[in-house]
């Protein structure tokens, strides 16, 4: 029970993150660190804090990744207003 | 007696009747596919029948290229070519050069009208494609809501990248509606900017069922649409003019979900490798600012940090025992010197005067200790000052002030004092306050030959 509210307390803080960043971002981020911790460049403290930012940026890109779920809408246009409705995409998946 | 020919004697009779006829030269023929084969070598064969007859046809893989559509059996198609005869079998059969789809003639020619005045404006070249997002936000499918290319894009997309919202603008993919209702799907995307990319496209068709993506609407729509297009009709045979003017093709609805999206599976595999390329790079990087600290730590002056001072100490100790022996015996002198006067004194004296003297003595001595007191402070102070200045000559303290020492990598370290300890080439570790740099001696300059030694 205990472990499920720290889980429940990380998902808000981390998905904060998850939504301010695009994954687009977060991946051109993830592979910024690499280089430059690859670089060899960074002092150790700087590699350290560097390096714990790669590792949030491959869990956000992951959980992203993995928990992604389908939106699926349609959209269609009358007398210039724009409706958007729900596709459902089970209807045809049978 | 009548000549009697072998069989392959009348073959080449028969040929050459054949071949000099020209009406058989250039012939089209109006019929339906039959057993219908497409070998390995890709030349196609097929029968063309009508009610009353049959006329076995080959189009060799070279005339292929020209095909705009997929032969299937059943299909009703004009094949244009020449009679020849096979030797081998000694059956007479039609040589293919084109082969369109029966009824469509007109809509053929208005195609090949179309592309032609849409290649003459422009319309296809490859300067006014854009770019594919690598990573959609939004893909849009203007294609129909049911069906199995809907079914399939979804399908795709969802297992490739599903971090990508789908829009569905549903659209009629045939029939008279439908090249309207494509170019307004196509206009609506891009007018509200619905998408970053958007796929238009339906399953497989005759020509005709295919023919609205070659219309003119739906190519100037593609044309001007603020979104990048991928085009994805039919299956890989079929050619629309909506392929040459979309940003990308694709052979099929599902090889446009795949051009449009990123590749989730590798992505995650990217993302592991990234982990692991991290966490190697740190692992060395602490290991060997462990290594580093080891060797700075082994180093005498800050195992034992004092030595470097014992010998100052020594000296320091010298002078003080020197001090306090020349006063002290100064001093010793002058109480004996006191000693013999008193003597002298209380001999030869008038003991007033002794008295008198005993206060004098008195005096003296008290100035004399207060002289003394004033100069072992002053002595401390200058041993204090001393001890400063070497403050200022701890190693440690130099490094600090940005002054680096120079060891030579090959022979154990040692520091290096002059330009004779070393040749262009060679390794040097430069000591710095903070740690070491690897060097490497570019050049040896004498400063009396170059003439700046000062």
């Amino acid at each position: 029970m205990k472990q499920q509210e720290n889980d429940a307390d990380q998902a808000t803080s981390s998905s904060l993150d998850e939504q301010q960043v695009p994954f687009e971002s977060a991946l051109a981020r993830l592979e910024e660190v690499v280089r430059m911790l690859e670089s060899g460049e960074l002092s150790l403290d700087a590699a350290l804090s560097t390096y714990q930012e790669g590792m949030q940026l491959v869990g956000i890109c992951r959980a992203r990744l993995q928990n992604a779920e389908q939106r699926v809408e349609q959209v269609t246009s009358s007398k210039g207003e724009l409706l958007r409705t729900a596709f459902l995409v089970e209807e045809i998946k049978g | 007696m009548e000549r009697v020919l072998s069989v392959f004697e009348l073959t080449q009779t028969v040929k050459t009747v054949l071949t000099r006829t020209p009406d058989l030269q250039n012939v089209s023929v109006r019929g339906e596919i039959s057993n219908f084969s497409k070998p390995q070598s890709g030349h196609l064969y097929f029968t063309l029948k009508d009610a009353l007859s049959r006329v076995k046809v080959v189009m060799f893989v070279s005339r292929t290229r020209a095909l705009r559509v997929e032969l299937r059996d059943g299909m009703s198609v004009v094949v244009k070519g020449s009679i020849d005869v096979f030797e081998r079998s000694g059956e007479y059969q039609m040589y293919a050069d084109e082969i369109v789809p029966d009824g469509v003639g007109a809509l053929y020619i208005a195609y090949e009208q179309l592309k032609e005045k849409l290649q003459a404006e422009g319309l296809f070249e490859a300067s006014r494609k854009h770019a594919l997002p690598t990573f959609p936000t939004r893909i849009a499918l203007v294609t129909s809501p049911t069906g199995a290319a809907v079914r399939d894009m979804l399908t795709t997309l969802g297992r490739r990248f599903p971090l990508t919202e789908v829009v569905i603008v549903p659209v009629a993919v045939q029939g008279a509606e439908a090249s309207v209702q494509i170019a307004e799907g196509i206009r609506l995307i891009s007018d509200h900017n619905l998408a970053d990319v958007m796929i238009v496209g339906r399953g497989g068709g005759s020509f005709e069922e295919l023919f609205a993506f070659s219309s003119e609407l739906v190519v100037r729509a593609i044309a001007s649409s603020r979104i990048p297009v991928i085009s994805a009709v039919g299956h890989e045979t079929d050619v629309t003019l909506a392929d040459f003017v979309a940003d990308r093709r694709a052979p099929t609805p599902t090889g446009a979900a795949e051009l449009a999206t990123p590749d989730g599976g590798a992505l995650l595999h990217h993302l592991e490798q990234a982990q692991t390329r991290m966490t190697s790079t740190v692992t060395l990087h602490i290991k060997q600012a462990y290594a580093r600290f080891e060797r700075v730590a082994s180093r005498q002056v800050l195992a034992e940090p004092l030595r470097a001072f014992d010998g100052f100490h020594q000296r320091v100790d010298h002078l003080e025992r020197q001090l306090d022996g020349g006063v002290k015996g100064r001093i010793s002198g002058a109480v004996r010197r006191l000693d013999g006067l008193e003597l002298r004194l209380s001999k030869s004296a008038p003991f007033d005067r002794v008295a008198q003297m005993r206060r004098t003595l008195d005096h003296l001595t008290e100035r004399h200790e207060r002289a003394l007191q004033r100069f072992l402070e002053a002595a401390h102070q200058r041993i204090t000052r001393a001890n400063a200045y070497l403050e200022l000559l701890n190693p440690l303290a130099v490094l600090d002030r940005g002054y680096a020492v120079v060891q030579s990598r090959k022979k154990d370290e040692q520091v290096i004092t002059s330009i004779a300890q070393v040749q262009p080439g060679d390794a040097v570790t430069l000591r710095m306050m903070d740690g070491t740099l690897d060097c490497q001696v570019w050049g040896v300059f004498d400063d009396e030959a170059t003439g700046e030694r000062r």
